[in-house]
């Protein structure tokens, strides 16, 4: 009876550490949504369309089997890999050809197999045309001018 | 995979070969990608205007824009089929290029 009985606090002590370790080392899943300002940690794994914004996911991203993962002013450490089929953009919407200009940052590689991938550093529309602009203060004068 | 401590790098704005620069950022480009980077089997691949920390491989996809970036790296394509857009800017590889 004792022998039972200093087995089964133990057994309990087993059970919770069991139960509680795979939780705190698992991934997150992603299965959908747009999500802003998020900090992921542990990895992630997309399993349907996932857009984050100003985000930082760390642990290394998977994107699944024919779905798509992008990000816009975020940063993503661990790497980037995906399953055949899937899509990865950045600073670029998923499934089109639209450039946002909201740049991000990838740490830890990206090994890509999928349908389509989109690394598009290029500024957006807005910001190409405001910066195709030459500011004032380098055009020459009114009187400038003249004198030429 | 394994987990990296991230470090979050803020907006960098710029864009390789842009005709008219203005304002106090220099040309730079626009996303910073650490380590390297792999593209295989795909049939949709623009890679345009980043910073690229490692070598950039791709291997028998189709319709691939690899143009504008800097590449700390090599750049090594097998077996793809290119497809530029208009404002396609070329590539700075530090490394060896035998990309189109």
């Amino acid at each position: 009876m004792r022998r039972i009985l200093l087995a089964a606090p133990a057994a309990v002590i087993v059970a919770a550490f069991v139960t509680v370790a795979p939780a705190a080392s698992a991934a997150s899943t992603c299965s959908g949504g747009v999500f802003t300002g998020v900090n992921v940690s542990g990895g992630l794994v997309v399993t349907g369309a996932c857009i984050y914004h100003g985000s930082t996911i760390s642990g290394g991203v998977t994107v699944t089997s024919g779905e798509g993962f992008e990000i816009e002013n975020s940063s993503v450490s661990g790497g980037v890999a995906d399953q055949p089929g899937g899509e990865f953009d950045v600073d670029h919407t998923l499934s089109s050809d639209i450039t946002t200009g909201n740049h991000s940052s990838v740490s830890g590689g990206i090994k890509f197999a999928g349908k389509d991938i989109d690394l598009d550093g290029r500024p957006s529309p807005a910001e190409q045309r405001s910066r195709a602009r030459v500011p004032d203060s380098s055009r020459p004068s009114a009187a400038q001018r003249l004198s030429r | 995979m394994s987990g990296v401590t991230g470090t979050f790098i803020p907006v960098l704005i710029g864009d390789p070969g842009e005709v008219v620069q203005a304002g106090p950022v220099p040309d730079c480009p626009g996303n910073t990608f650490t380590g390297s980077l792999t593209v295989t089997n795909s049939n949709n691949v623009e890679i345009e205007s980043n910073m690229v920390g490692g070598s950039v491989t791709i291997s028998d996809s189709t319709l691939v824009q690899l143009a504008g970036n800097t590449i700390k790296g090599s750049a090594q394509c097998t077996n793809v089929t290119s497809a530029m857009d208009g404002d396609a800017a070329p590539n700075t590889v530090q490394g060896s290029n035998n990309c189109p």
